[in-house]
């Protein structure tokens, strides 16, 4: 008694409703005065704990096992209060509450072990009537319990703590009172399932697990204490009616596996109404839509005649459809395969590095954004223009610092100049030259701001001794009023560009023009053409065309594998950290560089995962359609097209045909589903294991 | 915080005046518009009060607004209340479904010709009443009224025009090269010639949307080929291997043929999208990339919220040139159809038919109206009058959107049908019999349907 009375004191300071809880749990021998006031404080708790539990609660009525963890979790939060961790699990968990039993649920017995199971024990001898009285007292024990740990927060906010202590000391007392340490797993099962299965409002956890009822009043044992440790709060919501307490003791009574499969065998509808919600939902959102999916992929495009397989034959003549067909390709032999070996890549190699868990963390970041917006960001990296396009900015820089870039890149001549456009995009005189007369090499095209810092264009002076001259020069002035193919006034010179005298398609001489335009070249130019090589004019270059036809492809796949490497990273390094070392010591002795040990070794060791992930983005692969539909331009959509995003086109594009979208669907699905039979058989094997 | 008594209740009859003024002031501003109240109603509607009305329209933004106050003054007129639903891009898909889902509005604005026919065939569109008729055969020309019928039956009141046969270009860089409005398609790429010699590229396309070029296309086959032509083609009763296909295209390749004559040449054009080759004209208007653009009157639009740039002085309009006989008018418009039969929906179909309705968003601008009574002096700005006048000139000679009337499939559609033919051609323009193979092609698998 002075023992709980000091933590519920405790609480009484914090929490006015709490004072009554555990003291009138101590005097749990009246149960009626235990339900009421217990309520208020052990209500948000349990009910909490149904909450946390409940799904670990529902598998457990179908497998039983598999809803471990939740124990486990109670466990892991019980230790907070027990002090001795033992490492075996089922007295773990039954020394957890034995540790706060001392402190809290003194109330019945003296002994700290018996403490909990002893009303447990009373109550289940009374059968069906008595959980009621079973659940108060330990509705008590559950509140007194949880009182230590839950009165410094409020009520509500102490969930973690309270499910925790509630599941606890549930198990603690089948482990105990059923002594037998085989049944001890089995049971704890139930007894976490417990409050999963009764903590929920009253009314819904009673209409599910009410018919088992009759198997927990059989089963004389601990299953009433799991049932009260979690019907306490039930009761208090539901004020101590019949109902309440069923659920509990069927939760423990589910704990005896073989006798429930028995019953379920016996009367196999109970399973079916267990599942018949589930089996409702999955049938109007999976079932229906593939079977209508299927029978409007034989209908015609406004669904009112029937084509047969027309819209199939349509499917697979549609260029396309074809088009997006052999991108689908694409993509699931690519794009996966990268991202696996991108994965391993950096899953081994940040395991030896200290800020290897910053580098997976920003590896991993791209996952958090979502497709739309990683498909807007790769648009603009893709972009063109250097100035706007990240891509192709670093492309062009790292290519004009090894290749020189041309004095007037958009210069031209008229059509009525004399010169013309040679195939190589130089330029050549009509006539040959003489030194008699000075040459004119007008040329057009130039911004206006581009050569406004250029001197005025000069004739040149008479040259002596048989060598030519000329000049080159922007045939333009604003408004477009000069004269064409004359040096007017206010006409800019063209000045750096090469002139070559081309003799024979032989090159005998080479000028450069002055600032002022002119050139002056040897006395070996005269009677030569003169040629302006494409070099002066070569156009800046632009970078690569990423979202162009033939290249959009390979550049979505590049913003995919941003996104998704991570993800294989993450997942393959998990699968690393399974990996025995010893085995990798060992090759490492027997005299394996690092590259074998990681051959022969780690990725052998690590194929299963490897699998996994695979296949989990080739399923994921499959269906791609955001960034293609954001990153490839309307020019080129076609080309980047795949099945999804054809798909969605088709049905609603621009000519509605939901009759062909539905057949490209039902392929779509038909393309998943060998993946998806790969996945569950590897699963099976895999659990059999 | 305490306020002694006093001063509070200063304080509160001080906010309460102020929030009367403002009230006020909103109100003034909420008021309408002021061409509604400096114009007297020309046409009668009835008293519809507590009716409600919906009206649906691919409206969004400044477009919105503006339409908004035309159904202000509807309902100040009547009575009744209007709501306005936003269908998204693809109205004929939003209008479906809302009809099959049992709940169509009672007012649709259809933007194409071919959908109007395709819910009158299918029965969902309410023929237009008495009164909306008058009103209609007062302000419309045939051509506009039998653009909104089916089967010798007028369905719907062609509220908002767009005309597609405008060149748009940039005055700082006209000037430069000494180069003024072409007249005909010679001079047009004469002048694009000189443009590019003064260093500017001279035409901006934007190749990227499909539905840029398939209008470059309809304008020089319009003029070209004569208006009869252009409906045989538009009903893909001629093939599109037809001989004046071929002439057309090899008209336009005398432009598109010619890399310097397009900003970005060809490969630039194609990724160019319809904003930026508005933005790439007028951007930078002291050396811009490009000199001239072509569309439609909403370029304006884009000029006004894209770019520095003032309609009318920076940017300034021009008609398409000429290639044949006529110089082109290809038109677009948005639809005022009935869905519901009620008294409300007809008489907002009366007043959207009046030139009242037409007047008052013409006034805010971005607006072309087809109703031909509307005075000239409504629009805001030169340029928008002399759009207006180009389209009420053309008189039944106006031609509507051939890519519109096609089927999506054809006509509508991102990498499909026309759009992708002749994005093929702009990428490689020499290759014309290609082209027509494709467009053929896709015609006929589009048409048969």
């Amino acid at each position: 008694m002075p023992t709980p009375s000091n933590p519920s004191s405790g609480a009484a300071g914090g929490i006015p409703e709490e004072p009554g809880a555990p003291r009138t749990s101590d005097a749990a021998a009246t149960p009626d005065a235990a339900v009421t006031p217990g309520a208020p404080k052990s209500e948000p708790g349990a009910a909490s704990a149904g909450g946390d539990a409940a799904p670990g609660g529902e598998s457990a009525a179908d497998g039983g096992a598999s809803e471990a963890p939740a124990a486990q979790a109670a466990t892991a939060a019980a230790p907070t209060s027990a002090t001795g961790a033992v490492p075996e699990s089922a007295t773990a968990e039954a020394t957890s509450p034995e540790a706060a039993a001392p402190e809290a649920a003194d109330p019945k017995a003296t002994v700290p072990e018996a403490a909990v199971p002893a009303p447990a024990a009373s109550a289940a001898t009374t059968a069906a009537k008595a959980p009621a009285a079973a659940a108060e007292s330990v509705a008590g024990t559950a509140s007194a319990t949880a009182a230590p740990e839950a009165d410094t927060p409020a009520a509500t906010t102490a969930e973690p703590a309270e499910p925790a202590v509630v599941a606890a000391s549930a198990t603690s007392e089948t482990a105990a009172s059923e002594a037998p340490a085989s049944e001890a797993p089995t049971a704890e099962a139930p007894a976490s399932e417990a409050p999963g299965a009764t903590g929920p409002s009253a009314p819904k956890a009673s209409g599910t697990t009410e018919t088992p009822a009759p198997k927990a009043s059989a089963t004389t044992e601990a299953p009433a204490t799991p049932a009260s440790g979690a019907t306490g709060p039930a009761a208090s919501k539901a004020s101590g009616t019949a109902k309440a307490p069923a659920p509990g003791a069927a939760g423990a009574g589910g704990g005896k596996k073989g006798r429930s499969i028995a019953a379920m065998r016996r009367r196999p509808w109970i399973a079916g109404l267990f599942l018949l919600p589930a089996l409702l939902i999955l049938g109007a959102l999976v079932v229906y839509p593939i079977v209508y999916s299927l029978y409007r992929s034989l209908m015609n495009a406004d669904g009112s005649g029937f084509v047969g397989l027309g819209n199939f034959k349509e499917v697979f003549t549609d260029e396309g459809t074809l088009i997006a067909f052999r991108n689908n390709l694409v993509w699931v032999v690519v794009a996966p395969a990268v991202c696996t070996a991108l994965g391993l890549i950096f899953a081994v190699l940040t395991e030896r590095v200290r800020w290897g868990t910053a580098f997976k963390l920003l590896v991993f970041m791209p996952m958090a954004i979502s497709m739309l917006a990683s498909g807007i960001i790769f648009r603009l990296v893709y972009e063109q223009d250097p100035e706007r396009g990240m891509a192709n900015a670093l492309w062009t820089t790292v290519h004009d610092t090894f290749a020189d870039t041309a004095p007037w890149p958009d210069a031209r001549p008229r059509t009525d100049a004399p010169l013309t456009v040679t195939e190589g995009g130089a330029y050549l005189t009509r006539e040959t030259v003489d030194a008699a007369s000075p040459v004119s090499l007008p040329l057009v095209g130039i911004p206006p701001k581009e050569a406004a810092g250029e001197a005025l264009a000069k004739k040149p002076a008479k040259a002596a001794g048989g060598k030519v001259t000329g000049t080159v020069w922007l045939d333009f002035v604003k408004g477009g009023r000069s004269e064409h193919n004359v040096i007017d006034q206010q006409e800019k010179a063209l000045s750096g560009i090469t002139v070559e005298a081309v003799k024979d398609g032989r090159k005998v001489a080479e000028a450069t023009t002055a600032d002022d335009g002119t050139f002056t070249l040897p006395a070996a130019a005269d009677g030569a053409k003169l040629r302006l090589p494409a070099a002066n004019f070569a156009q800046p270059y632009n970078g690569i065309d990423w979202l162009g036809p033939a290249l959009v492809t390979p550049a979505i796949i590049g913003s995919y594998v941003w996104m998704w490497a991570g993800f294989a990273m993450v997942l393959i390094a998990a699968g690393l950290a399974g990996v025995p070392r010893e085995l990798l010591e060992q090759a490492r002795v027997d005299g394996c560089n690092e590259w074998k040990v990681f051959r022969k070794v780690t990725v052998p060791l690590l194929a299963p995962v490897l699998g996994v992930v695979t296949v989990t983005l080739m399923i994921n692969v499959l269906k791609i359609f955001d960034l293609v539909y954001v990153i490839s331009p309307g020019a080129t959509q076609r080309e980047a097209n795949v099945l999804a995003l054809q798909l969605y086109l088709k049905s609603f594009g621009g000519s509605p045909d939901q009759g062909v979208g539905s057949a490209i669907a039902v392929i779509l699905l038909l393309l998943v589903v060998p993946v998806m039979i790969l996945n569950i058989r590897r699963l099976r094997r895999e659990s059999r294991r | 915080m305490r306020i002694p008594r006093a001063p509070r209740t200063a304080l509160a009859l001080v906010s309460v005046a102020a929030l009367t003024l403002a009230a006020a002031g909103c109100a003034k501003e909420d008021e309408g518009s002021e061409w509604a109240a400096s114009h007297k109603p020309t046409v009668d509607l009835p008293k519809l009060d507590g009716q409600k009305l919906q009206v649906a329209a691919v409206w969004t933004g400044a477009e919105e607004a503006n339409f908004r106050k035309v159904l202000d003054e509807f309902e100040k007129r009547t009575g009744a209340k209007v709501e306005f639903v936003p269908t998204g891009d693809n109205v004929a898909t939003y209008i479906g479904s809302k009809i099959e889902g049992g709940a169509p509005p009672d007012v649709a604005m259809l933007p194409q010709v071919g959908v109007l026919r395709q819910f009158a065939k299918k029965g969902w569109l309410k023929p237009l009443g008495k009164e909306a008729r008058a009103e209609s055969a007062k302000n419309f020309s045939k051509g506009w009224r039998d653009l909104g019928s089916y089967d010798g039956t007028q369905y719907g009141i062609y509220f908002k025009a767009a005309n597609k046969s405008l060149i748009w270009y940039n005055t700082q860089a006209f000037e430069d090269a000494g180069v003024g409005e072409a007249k005909d398609w010679k001079s047009f790429v004469r002048d694009a010639e000189t443009l590019s010699d003064s260093g500017v590229d001279p035409v901006s396309v934007g190749g990227a949307d499909g539905w840029v070029l398939t209008d470059w296309f309809e304008n020089i086959y319009l003029s070209q080929a004569g208006p009869e032509k252009y409906d045989q083609l538009a009903a893909h009763e001629i093939k599109w291997t037809d001989p004046s296909v071929t002439k057309a295209l090899r008209t336009l390749a005398q432009l598109w043929g010619k890399k310097h004559l397009l900003a970005g040449g060809n490969k630039g054009a194609l990724q160019t999208d319809f904003p930026k080759s508005v933005t790439q004209t007028y951007g930078d208007l002291a050396s811009p990339d490009a000199a001239l653009v072509f569309e439609a009157d909403f370029v304006g639009v884009n000029i006004e919220g894209d770019t520095k740039a003032r309609i009318g002085k920076d940017a300034q309009v021009y008609p398409f040139p000429k290639v044949g006989a006529q110089p082109p008018v290809v038109t677009a418009g948005d639809a005022a159809a009935v869905l519901k039969d009620s008294k409300g929906a007809q008489a907002l179909a009366t007043f959207l038919a009046s030139k009242d309705a037409a007047g008052i968003w013409a006034a805010e601008g971005g607006f072309i109206s087809p109703n031909k009574e509307l005075d000239l002096s409504a629009y805001p700005n030169q340029p928008q009058r002399e759009i207006a006048k180009a389209l009420i000139a053309a008189g039944d000679d106006f031609r509507f959107d051939m890519s519109d009337q096609a089927p999506a499939q054809f006509g509508g559609t991102k990498g499909e049908g026309e759009w992708k033919a002749l994005q093929d051609f702009l990428a490689n323009p020499k290759d014309i019999e290609g082209t027509q193979q494709a467009l053929e092609k896709a015609a006929a698998k589009a048409y048969r349907k």
